[in-house]
């Protein structure tokens, strides 16, 4: 059975679209523990961002989508139920990632999973 | 001090044309000097959505092939603009979403008018057609930083029927002069309906998929719905104020981390929908005729 992952990149906007709850380990591990999947996650932060305040500065224009500045949750599992329960869990803790790129490196299952799961709330709530 | 007055409107002394006119009139009264533009005198092409300007900091390519570089340009030597179109089947004149659309531009040029004040006049002829009237004039100049002091909704019929109107002149002639007190003064506080939405003032409120959340659809701000004393009120958390869509902070991190590395996705994805799109070009012929009938 082909392992499904759903990689969920949840960029740098404003607080009011940003996930309206911090991103927590301790969250992460809970859902992880409750669906039986696995959870990681990873803070990238560019060379050329800077912050000052409330403002951000970074070029990104010919930037690889990796190498943006985002925090990354990665979900893996071998059963669809699982999976989609986890998903779903974080979306509706995170809200999902807003654009298309923001599920870059999922695998084809994993991303067709999360797309629906997107739709379920008008993709955005 | 210079103020702008844009129509939005076809109609040669029209309603539209008319307030504006007046509005600037007071505003000429009141010491600025004054111009006046019709947006649907210039063409304004649609934009092709390639993103060119940004991805390749190029012009864009209908750049001195239509207006709206011109009109553009013709804004940024103003201190304060009055912005007028009528409103036909529920919103505005189709030319302000032309101009709108094209302003993808500013993502590498960014805007001059940013922080500017601004007013909008909307005539219309039949009470309840009015739902989006303010949508597309609030954007436009939201988008380009302005800040809009005031909206009038005007409620006239026949053709040019507003120079006969004196309460419809008032109203066009406090836009003018308020414009002109905001320049001058730097007091850019709202003197429209205070409307639903604090930020836009708009009341076209939207109910959630979750049907807990309201949001305001042009501010994007979220807040909740609740009943006192009978009366519906919305309340918006004091930070989403701060944040919304138009926000020089928001539109900022918009283009760097939701436009911007889209120019990486499409370059790993081109290769495969070059070849994927192929079987698309030979089923039907979407633009068959088009040329002669244009």
């Amino acid at each position: 059975m082909e392992e499904l992952t759903a990689v969920l990149r949840y960029f740098p906007l404003d607080p009011v679209t940003n996930p309206p709850n911090p991103i927590r380990r301790a969250d992460l591990d809970r859902i992880a523990r409750e669906t039986g999947t696995t959870i990681t996650l990873a803070a990238v932060v560019s060379k050329s961002r800077t912050v000052e305040g409330d403002i951000i500065r970074e070029d990104t224009m010919n930037s690889a989508i990796e190498e943006v500045s985002q925090d990354v949750i990665t979900v893996s599992a071998q059963d669809e139920t699982a999976f989609t329960k986890a998903v779903r869990a974080l979306f509706r803790l995170y809200r999902a990632p807003r654009t298309v790129f923001g599920t870059w490196g999922s695998s084809p299952g994993g991303r067709e999973i999360v797309y629906r799961l997107c739709d379920e709330y008008d993709g955005w709530y | 001090m210079k103020i702008l007055g844009i129509v939005g409107s076809c109609r040669k002394l029209g309603n539209t044309e008319i307030l504006v006119k007046e509005a600037l009139m007071a505003a000429q009264e009141e010491g600025a000097e004054v111009d006046i533009v019709r947006w649907t005198n210039y063409d304004i092409f649609p934009c092709e959505g390639d993103a060119v300007c940004m991805f390749l900091d190029k012009d864009c390519k209908h750049k001195g092939k239509d207006g709206h570089d011109f009109l553009l340009n013709m804004m940024y030597e103003f201190d304060g603009v009055v912005l007028g179109a009528p409103c036909y089947i529920l919103e505005v004149e189709a030319v302000i979403k032309q101009f709108i659309d094209r302003l993808f531009i500013l993502s590498s040029r960014p805007s001059k008018m940013i922080g500017k004040p601004a007013a909008i006049i909307v005539p219309y002829a039949t009470r309840g057609w009015t739902s989006y009237a303010f949508l597309q004039p609030t954007i436009v100049l939201h988008f380009l930083g302005m800040h809009v002091i005031d909206k009038q909704l005007i409620h006239i019929q026949a053709m040019s029927e507003t120079a006969g109107d004196p309460l419809a002149r008032e109203k066009a002639r406090r836009i003018g002069k308020e414009v002109v007190y905001a320049v001058r003064s730097g007091d850019h506080s709202y003197k429209g309906d205070p409307g639903i939405c604090p930020v836009c003032h708009e009341r076209n409120i939207r109910i959630m998929s979750d049907n807990q959340t309201v949001e305001c659809g042009i501010c994007a701000i979220r807040g909740r719905l609740s009943i006192v004393d009978g009366k519906i009120r919305a309340e918006f958390p004091q930070e989403q104020l701060k944040w919304h869509r138009f926000a020089l902070e928001s539109l900022y991190r918009h283009s760097t981390y939701e436009i911007k590395p889209s120019k990486d996705y499409f370059i790993r994805k081109w290769p495969a929908l070059k070849e994927q799109r192929g079987r698309y070009k030979e089923f039907l012929d979407i633009d068959r005729g088009a040329k002669e009938v244009r």
